[in-house]
């Protein structure tokens, strides 16, 4: 299979401080859906900004298609911040967009008429997209991007912003996309439950670099433990307890134990707290997610308004 | 050639945008028979000076007043490219195959409808309280290509600026900045030979003094060809030099992203 993408040694600066990113290199097969996941301000914009000939990397080599010059009608982009114009209808919106991409007559009606329909923006299409909702204008948004038929779509964090059935319903909008139009596609994201939803492959960033890239289940059993959380009385004690034993660390309002078979050692850790006359509220094992993943490699959390 | 089309598509957006909103049409009708009005009112005395060398004010005055409303509407044109950065179309736009020029010449050619719309209306009001035109319906049509010319080369200029600053306040803080100087510092309101030297000068480098002075040659029945041809030429130089302003400040502006 080709790689849609190669960048190597990518780097951008802003300013003279800020590293955007890193000396980053990324390969990406055609045909399938990657997620850029990483906290905000990790380089996830800027990357997709090169990739769409939008910003300059100050260094580095790039190809798309095994191409080193960008053939602009190939891809398609759905950018962070909007781009709808809010003056024009819906479909005074697509039209343009498929117009400025070259499509023409009897094509560009039928194809507008497509994506109004495959976005449920039909009855909306007469209004002006400023009246439109958050959920509808990214549906827009979508549908601009993809209304040439892209090889490649950059979709930019979204769903950043919409309400989580707004979300669910754009999930579903690009899972008919991939199914339908099997481009390829780049999504941005800090959200672990997306990436997870929809990508074949996740790449996660920090502070400019990649730092590390497979399938989600191949992600997953990097971490290898589960996670026993505990709440109990007494929880000072309980952590010097199961800390001889286990990977212990304070979480909040519990403790949390990293552990090889969580369903095994649940009734062991509680035996041990009761022996020592330690009153257990709750405890729950949970699989290794995404967020997990993160930390392993990066030392750090997902912020807990990322995760939500 | 798509840079054309391109244009069209974006013209046609532009047009859009300026008839939904009201306030700007209604402006743009009112703005320049008002100007016209109160500017021939205020400075009516001003033919009662000796050395002022001519019979009726208004007829001094007309073919300023239209070239003061072109340089106004263009100064401002930067306005809509930050409205679209807000947006986040610029940004589409410039992903998009289409030409950088067509984004630009696009919004300048509806501007150019609204400034020919406004010439017409300032001419009419100028015709009406007692301007004569004796260059006839030709100098008509080139009193406005010339005051296009001069709006078109702010308007590039301002979108260059826009481009620059990307925030409405600094933009419209340096239009005034800029405008105000341009408006007193030429001939537009006095003869030159009644202001100091030192004005005379400065006027010299005035685009708006440009444009007034070869637009008062070409609505007179005998217009001074020279004089036409050197200042238009400057304008259609500034407007040159103003369009690789503004293919500079596409590239600076995608260097900040």
């Amino acid at each position: 299979m080709q790689n849609a993408i190669e960048m190597k040694h990518v780097k951008k600066t802003y300013g003279k401080n800020v590293i955007a990113l890193n000396d980053l290199s990324l390969m990406i097969k055609e045909g399938i859906t990657l997620s850029l996941l990483g906290p905000n301000g990790s380089g996830k914009t800027t990357i997709i900004r090169i990739l769409t000939s939008l910003a300059y990397p100050d260094d580095g080599e790039i190809r798309i298609f095994g191409s080193g010059k960008l053939d602009k009608k190939i891809i398609g982009c759905v950018s962070q911040s909007s781009g709808v114009d809010p003056m024009g209808t819906g479909k005074e919106n697509l039209m343009l967009q498929g117009r400025i991409y070259g499509l023409k007559g009897d094509v560009l009606k039928k194809r507008v008429d497509e994506l109004l329909t495959a976005f449920q923006l039909q009855k909306d299409a007469n209004r002006l997209s400023k009246q439109y909702s958050g959920g509808m204008k990214r549906k827009l948004d979508l549908a601009m991007g993809i209304i040439h038929r892209p090889k490649l779509l950059f979709l930019d964090e979204p769903t950043t912003g919409l309400d989580p059935e707004a979300r669910k319903d754009l999930w579903a909008a690009i899972k008919q996309l991939q199914r339908k139009e099997g481009m390829t596609v780049v999504l941005t994201t800090h959200y672990m439950e997306e990436a997870d939803e929809l990508s074949d492959s996740i790449a996660f960033i920090n502070d400019g670099k990649i730092v590390v890239e497979g399938t989600a289940e191949e992600l997953k059993s990097k971490v290898g433990k589960d996670t026993v959380s505990i709440t109990c009385d007494n929880q000072e004690q309980a952590y010097t307890i199961l800390q001889e034993t286990y990977e212990t660390r304070r979480e909040k309002e519990q403790l949390e134990m990293m552990v090889e078979q969580g369903d095994q050692e649940l009734s062991k850790i509680s035996g041990i707290l009761t022996k020592h006359s330690i009153n257990v509220t709750s405890i729950s094992v949970s699989k290794p997610d995404l967020g997990d993943v993160y930390l392993l490699y990066t030392g750090k959390k997902l912020r807990e308004e990322e995760n939500e | 050639m798509k840079v054309w089309s391109d244009t069209l598509w974006i013209f046609v957006r532009s047009i859009r945008l300026y008839v939904r909103t009201p306030f700007i049409v209604l402006m743009t009708v009112i703005q320049p028979i008002l100007w016209m009005f109160l500017f021939g009112e205020v400075f009516s005395s001003m033919a009662d000076i000796p050395s002022f060398g001519g019979d009726s004010y208004i007829e001094f005055l007309g073919p300023g007043i239209v070239m003061m409303s072109t340089m106004m509407a263009g100064a401002y044109a930067g306005l809509g490219i930050i409205s679209d950065y807000r947006e986040g179309v610029l940004d589409r736009l410039l992903i998009s195959p289409i030409h950088r020029s067509a984004i630009v010449l696009g919004g300048l050619l509806q501007e150019s409808v609204t400034m020919v719309i406004q010439a017409l209306l300032m001419i009419g009001a100028a015709f009406l309280l007692g301007t004569s035109f004796s260059g006839g319906i030709v100098g008509v049509i080139q009193l406005i290509i010339i005051a296009v010319l001069l709006g078109l080369a702010m308007g590039v200029l301002s979108t260059s600026l826009a481009l620059l600053v990307l925030k409405e306040e600094s933009l419209t803080a340096a239009v005034s900045f800029i405008t105000m100087p341009l408006l007193f510092l030429s001939g537009m309101f006095v003869p030159l030979d009644l202001v100091p030297p030192w004005i005379e000068k400065f006027a010299a480098f005035n685009p708006l003094n440009w444009a007034v002075e070869a637009g008062r040659e070409v609505i007179t029945a005998q217009p001074d060809w020279d004089i036409v041809i050197r200042y238009s030429s400057y304008l259609l130089l500034m407007f040159s030099i103003a369009c690789v302003f503004v293919l500079l400040a596409f590239r600076k502006y995608q260097k900040t992203l």
